[in-house]
């Protein structure tokens, strides 16, 4: 456990904290989920459910349409660090993983695809025949609506409708020992790796930077096994942004070994100069 | 019947096809009411956790706090004049209201618990309660009646509940 480590878990608890406690609060600057939120005068959106409501053919308020702009763009600059740092759902999946006993990686070949078709069919369904599915498969929102129906005395109904479905995932991922559902299933991972992927190599943003000069593993290396979701960071241009979490694992595991691997802010390739 | 009707949203919703798109459940509508009228239900279905009112349970007190903190729109953000709401429309059941049914008991409960007093609940000869066309559809009528004889149809919905007096046009002057 390094200093780093319990800054990242403390943050993850302290919104799941908040996220549990703040009907009860009383603090009218939070208001919302994680669907859609409002923190002061800045509105956060899931891009997943501004989408679908594109999908339909309706546009949305500025509001929503801001929300959803101001997080794609912090996963530009900063990748996915809602997944790793935010994310409830997250949170107890890593808690979950980090009980397990490392196993042979499942592929993480077809893991976009999969997650596309899914984030397709279900922004469609919604569009054609406004079937909420994606209200059943957006866990971080789901998870965060639960402490609301409580507060609202919904009854234990909502339970079953928010929570089984997330029960039901974690459960799985105990017994299989992988985290499923963020990397082959989650849509808001989808939007959200797209973003912080297109991120350009020239321009400043939150990295992971790999030496290849200092790295010291040959096989099995530490950066790999200390990733939950089994990336590997050994590429000029650090794990894929597309899948990486920005949970820093792997750079704590590398401080052991060789410390190839930092976080970095500035661009990843210099601008080239041009030569006479 | 009425599980086939609409459910009754909150002031300011969007007409129900276009409500059910834009809504994106976030839950901001149901933590903003001060009386927790709001709330999601939460079966499997087209409405799973997008915003209703249930007047049984808890009716609008049209505090009208709901409609600006709506993201989406699909709650009206500019909407803040209470006899604008069009929520529903409140229907009084001759067979069962007492004044109407002559038990004895001269009950003015939905009358005088009306916010919009005197424009969406008038008493025709001073004793039977007429339901108006300024009715918003708050569902208060419906929470107060000692006799469940209030309904609320929501808006959009075409459909008149069983012994229900007439509706009366607005008296508020220039509105019919």
């Amino acid at each position: 456990m390094t200093r780093f480590h319990i800054l990242r878990r403390t943050i993850q608890i302290l919104v799941a904290l908040v996220f549990l406690f703040l009907p009860w609060l009383g603090i009218t600057q939070i208001a919302g989920s994680l669907f859609a939120l409002q923190i002061g005068p800045i509105p956060f959106a899931d891009p997943v459910a501004t989408l679908s409501v594109v999908a339909t053919g309706t546009l949305p308020n500025v509001r929503l349409l801001a929300g959803a702009g101001i997080t794609l763009l912090i996963a530009f600059f900063l990748g996915r660090v809602f997944c790793g740092w935010i994310c409830p759902y997250g949170l107890f999946s890593e808690w979950i993983h980090a009980f397990h006993t490392r196993k042979r990686p499942l592929s993480f070949a077809h893991a976009l695809f999969t997650k596309c078709v899914i984030l397709v069919v279900c922004v469609q369904l919604f569009a054609l025949c406004a079937l909420p599915i994606l209200g059943l498969c957006s866990y971080p929102g789901a998870l965060s609506l639960i402490p609301i129906a409580i507060w609202e005395e919904a009854g234990a109904a909502i339970f079953l409708s928010l929570g089984l479905a997330p029960f039901l995932t974690l459960c799985a991922e105990a017994i299989s020992g992988e985290r499923l559902w963020c990397r082959f299933v989650c849509p808001q991972s989808v939007l959200l790796g797209l973003s912080a992927w297109l991120l350009p190599k020239q321009s400043p943003g939150l990295r992971i930077r790999w030496q290849a000069k200092q790295c010291t593993c040959k096989e099995n290396p530490a950066c790999v096994a200390a990733c939950s979701l089994r990336l590997s960071p050994r590429h000029s241009t650090g794990p894929n942004r597309l899948h990486c979490i920005q949970c820093g694992e792997c750079v704590l595991a590398c401080a052991k070994h060789g410390k190839a691997l930092s976080w970095s802010l500035t661009p990843s390739t210099k601008a080239k100069k041009t030569c006479p | 019947m009425q599980a086939f009707l609409p459910p009754l949203r909150p002031p300011g919703a969007l007409a129900e096809k276009d409500f059910i798109k834009r809504c994106v459940r976030c839950g901001q509508c149901v933590t903003i009411c001060p009386h927790k009228s709001i709330i999601l239900p939460s079966f499997l279905g087209r409405h799973r956790g997008q915003p209703i009112i249930d007047p049984h349970k808890k009716p609008c007190y049209l505090c009208m706090l709901c409609p600006p903190s709506c993201p989406t729109g699909a709650l009206d953000p500019t909407l803040s004049d209470l006899t604008r709401v069009r929520m529903g429309q409140a229907y009084i059941a001759k067979d069962r209201c007492h004044n109407y049914a002559q038990t004895g008991i001269m009950c003015m409960t939905c009358y005088d618990r009306c916010p919009l007093r005197g424009q969406a609940v008038v008493l025709a000869m001073g004793l039977n309660p007429h339901m108006t066309t300024a009715c918003v559809g708050c569902g208060i009528c419906v929470y107060v009646c000692p006799v469940a004889a209030v309904t609320v149809v929501p808006a959009h919905a075409s459909w008149i509940p069983p012994f229900a007096e007439q509706i009366k046009p607005s008296p508020r002057k220039g509105e019919g």
